[in-house]
């Protein structure tokens, strides 16, 4: 049988086209816009790009952090695809757990997904709660103070970055997050907009600043800003003279001895780093509607695709614009004095992430305010957006008896899942402690390579959809895409698991990426296992009830 | 007694065969099918003069050569839950010229394929044992209702009371509440209430009955659709399509009140889940069917309760 595109079939053929009689629940799919705006806005933008800018340099000396980004953009691309066909082939039910308990084995699935997407998705409530202390509230009492000569504005900013402190926003936006998801989606989408509208200014601000702010303005700000914390005249300079002190070489970022200039080896480092920002660009509903074609499947590409694109321009311009207009030099030295806990920066009086530096270079307290209010909102967003995903994930599992009934409840007066939103928070309060009072506060890209086991997962069983549900693969769009003879989905599955095998790879040797520690290793290792060893256990359970879970996934012959 | 629960194949030859195959591999002493069975598109393969077959199938262009090919073709339009129709060129303007004669087309493709499904179900259930209940849905022209009555293997469960075995009966209604797509079988949910009302009379001991009625109950967590528009676009906010609550208040209503034992309901495939409403334990497997997996629930009934459940995909 020959299946040809319409375009490179070779006489033009009228059309044949499909009839269909107005049944329930056929529609004209959601417009690409639409979900290509969610799948941009999803993503943990403003706290990926503060990390990367930051840590990069430190932790791979001599990256080209914008060119690092757009390389994790172009090979994230094979992931998104691969996701997007997995999409094309199941388009009612979709997701990670859907894809892997029925192309690898329920158990994988389980110990997978509710590791990476639940248990680890309560990690990530730690890390938005952080953020928005850390990043947000902090900065942001503490630079008004100081702008406006308010010693009790300042004080608030210290104190909102100490541990106790982070612990007290975090829990304080917990109840902002839970409220909103208990509340329902609708109530989140309403917000959304305004919670997307201020991090969108963010990015805007930063960069009619970045823009107008010549190099030597910036460090003329930055010392101005800097004299009511330290004696030292020049504290730009002292910044970059300290961290070679402190043996970082500034190795050039281009025009040195690799290919092009480029310090390949450590720009690709930058990866792990990034990737934490841009991974989330294809967690949309696919609402595609029921009828499959090809058609659909593109809609769904330039979705995910089209999102990341977007995401990882954002991050790319917005990083060489803080090289031009803040120096690069500085910059890195900024982070190696930071991540290396040097006392030299003792004076800077917060974390030194980019929205507080172009807040420097802003001066003014309106400007302040805008830029890191952003960082308040984005950090709201996780909160709210990763208790959405991780409390459906939690009620797809108790639907399955996976996970216990009650988590599948709905309240009848709120019509939410508040056992889930609950358990998911609770969940979230542990990781918040342990956070910011144990050593697990050291692995913060634990997180995402704990995600990397998800993502791996998952495009294994693309790679293996083919072949384990072949008859799902040819009734589907993808069924008929092949490169040089082999079938595309299976390609791009390849193709993902060998870039998150990277991401792995670097996770576990580079030092500087504080993920390669045993403890870190050992937690996520742990929490696999233990979701693991749950479903083997609950399922014997079940079993002597009369209920077999592994029922639940298993294909029925249709012959 | 052991009850498998699907609903919702819209066509797909692969769910039913799965359907059909789900006594055996659960152990079930009774399937029920609980609406809309028939496809919502009829695919054309038109013969051209020299020998070979053109379709348009999954919005590309396919040409199938030989009849190993064509049967190849017919096979994934089917898994699809489409229908295939083979034409000639003159036939094919002819469906597209005129909306009687396509109507016409589905109704006849429809009823044959029913047909013949039905006839592979009597012969895979043929001395088995297994009670097998096949109800219409609201996108179910009342059609093909002859088509049921006049199988061997299976009954049809709506608008009536069946007596199941073990003292349970079977309540079915194929109604929904009216949707946007206006589909054969639609009430008002006044009229909806009054016909439950109908049907329930005919119930002797609710504590004893199964409901089976093909919409869900409203604001069930078993009904939240995604709204459309008067143009059946789907409506979004922020990139996500907005859910509402489709569901019917006249079959909450008579949940509520007359609480049955077991509620089962499809209609709304992405409701996938269960809940319950006073005593009544209410499930919606959902359907995933252009895929191939029928999501269904088994139930096991034993001394008037509900001793075990669960959601599948099989």
């Amino acid at each position: 049988m020959n299946m040809t595109s319409g375009g490179r079939h070779q006489e033009r053929l009228p059309a044949i086209g499909t009839f269909v009689r107005p049944a329930t629940g056929l529609v004209r799919g959601m417009g690409g816009t639409q979900a290509l705006i969610y799948n941009t806005m999803i993503t943990t933008l403003l706290l990926g790009a503060a990390l990367t800018y930051l840590w990069a340099p430190y932790a791979f000396p001599g990256c080209n952090v914008a060119l690092g980004i757009v390389c994790t953009g172009v090979f994230g691309a094979m992931m998104m695809t691969a996701y997007s066909m997995l999409a094309a082939t199941m388009p009612r039910s979709g997701g990670d757990y859907v894809f892997q308990s029925r192309i690898l084995h329920p158990a994988v699935a389980f110990a997978a997904v509710g590791s990476g997407f639940m248990i680890w998705l309560m990690f990530w409530q730690a890390l938005g709660g952080w953020m928005v202390a850390v990043m947000g509230i902090s900065p942001l009492m503490l630079m008004l103070g100081a702008t406006l000569g308010s010693p009790v504005l300042e004080n608030l900013g210290r104190w909102a970055a100490t541990p106790h402190g982070v612990v007290v926003v975090s829990l304080l936006s917990f109840c902002v997050s839970a409220a909103v998801c208990a509340v329902g989606v609708r109530a989140y989408l309403r917000l959304q907009k305004w919670l997307l509208a201020g991090i969108m200014l963010t990015f805007a601000l930063v960069w009619a600043l970045l823009l107008t702010t010549p190099q030597a303005e910036f460090a003329a700000r930055f010392n101005a800003f800097m004299a009511g914390f330290s004696p030292a005249a020049d504290y730009y300079q002292h910044v970059i003279a300290a961290a070679r002190e402190a043996g970082f070489a500034a190795a050039p970022v281009a025009g040195g001895a690799g290919f092009g200039g480029i310090n390949w080896g450590a720009t690709f480092g930058v990866m792990p780093i990034a990737w934490t920002a841009l991974a989330w660009t294809m967690w949309s509903i696919m609402n595609a509607g029921e009828i499959k074609n090809a058609g659909r499947l593109r809609l769904q590409l330039l979705q995910t695709l089209g999102a990341l694109a977007l995401n990882t321009g954002l991050l790319a311009v917005t990083a060489v614009l803080l090289a031009h207009s803040m120096g690069a030099d500085f910059l890195a030295a900024m982070g190696q004095l930071y991540y290396s806990g040097s006392e030299a920066l003792a004076e800077f009086p917060v974390p030194p992430y980019f929205g507080v530096l172009a807040s420097i270079a802003a001066g003014h307290p309106a400007l302040i305010f805008f830029i890191l209010l952003g960082f308040v909102l984005n950090g709201v967003q996780i909160l709210i957006g990763m208790c959405l995903g991780g409390s459906r994930v939690m009620m797809a599992m108790s639907f399955d008896r996976v996970l216990p009934d009650a988590l599948a409840d709905v309240s009848p007066r709120l019509r939410t899942p508040l056992n889930a939103i609950l358990a998911y928070h609770a969940g979230a309060v542990a990781w918040v402690l342990l956070y910011n009072y144990t050593a697990v506060g050291a692995f913060t890209l634990s997180v995402t390579l704990a995600s990397m086991v998800t993502y791996m997962f998952t495009s294994l069983a693309a790679a293996l959809l083919p072949f384990r549900e072949r008859e799902m693969y040819l009734g589907s769009p993808v069924g008929r895409l092949r490169i040089l003879g082999v079938p595309a989905i299976t390609v791009f599955g390849i193709a993902s698991l060998l870039f998150n095998l990277a991401i792995t790879y670097y996770f576990l040797t580079a030092d500087r990426l504080f993920v390669n520690d045993v403890r870190s290793e050992a937690l996520i290792g742990a929490i696999f296992v233990l979701c693991l060893v749950y479903y083997f256990a609950r399922r014997a359970y079940l079993k002597r009830r009369g209920i077999n879970i592994d029922l639940a996934f298993a294909q029925i012959p249709p012959e | 007694m052991k009850l498998f629960f699907a609903s919702d194949v819209h066509g797909s030859e692969r769910c039913f065969l799965k359907f059909i195959n789900a006594g055996r591999y659960y152990g079930a002493d009774v399937l029920v099918l609980g609406g809309d069975i028939t496809g919502k598109a009829l695919v054309p393969i038109v013969r051209g003069p020299n020998g070979a077959y053109r379709a348009e199938f999954l919005g590309d262009a396919v040409t199938a050569a030989t009849a190993a090919e064509l049967g190849e073709l017919q096979r994934l339009i089917r898994f699809n839950g489409h229908y295939p129709l083979v034409v000639t060129p003159d036939e094919l303007a002819g469906l597209r010229a005129s909306p009687e004669a396509q109507a016409a087309a589905f109704r006849r493709v429809m009823r044959e394929t029913l047909a013949r499904w039905l006839d592979v179900a009597a012969e895979r259930l043929d001395g088995r044992g297994t009670r097998c209940l096949v109800m219409p849905g609201n996108d179910d022209d009342p059609d093909i209702d002859d088509i049921i009555a006049s199988s061997p293997a299976v009954e049809n469960p709506h608008d009536r009371v069946v007596e199941l075995g073990d003292g349970l009966v079977l309540a079915g209604s194929a109604y929904s509440n009216t949707t946007p797509w206006r589909a054969p079988r639609e009430l008002p949910e006044a009229d909806l209430a009054a016909h439950l009302e109908g049907l329930c009379a005919r119930v002797g001991d609710f504590g004893r009955a199964v409901l089976c009625t093909h919409v869900p109950p409203y604001e069930s967590g078993l009904d939240s659709a995604p709204a459309v528009d008067s143009g059946l676009n789907l409506r979004a906010s922020a990139g996500q399509p907005r859910l509402i609550a489709a569901g019917s208040r006249a079959v909450r209503a008579v949940i509520e009140a007359r609480q049955p034992l077991l509620a089962l309901h499809g209609h709304i495939h992405e409701g996938r889940g269960f809940c319950r409403l006073g005593r009544t334990l209410c499930i919606n497997p959902g359907s995933d069917y252009a895929a191939g997996i029928l999501r269904g629930a088994w139930v096991t009934i034993e001394g008037g309760r509900v001793r075990g459940f669960q959601l599948v995909a099989g």
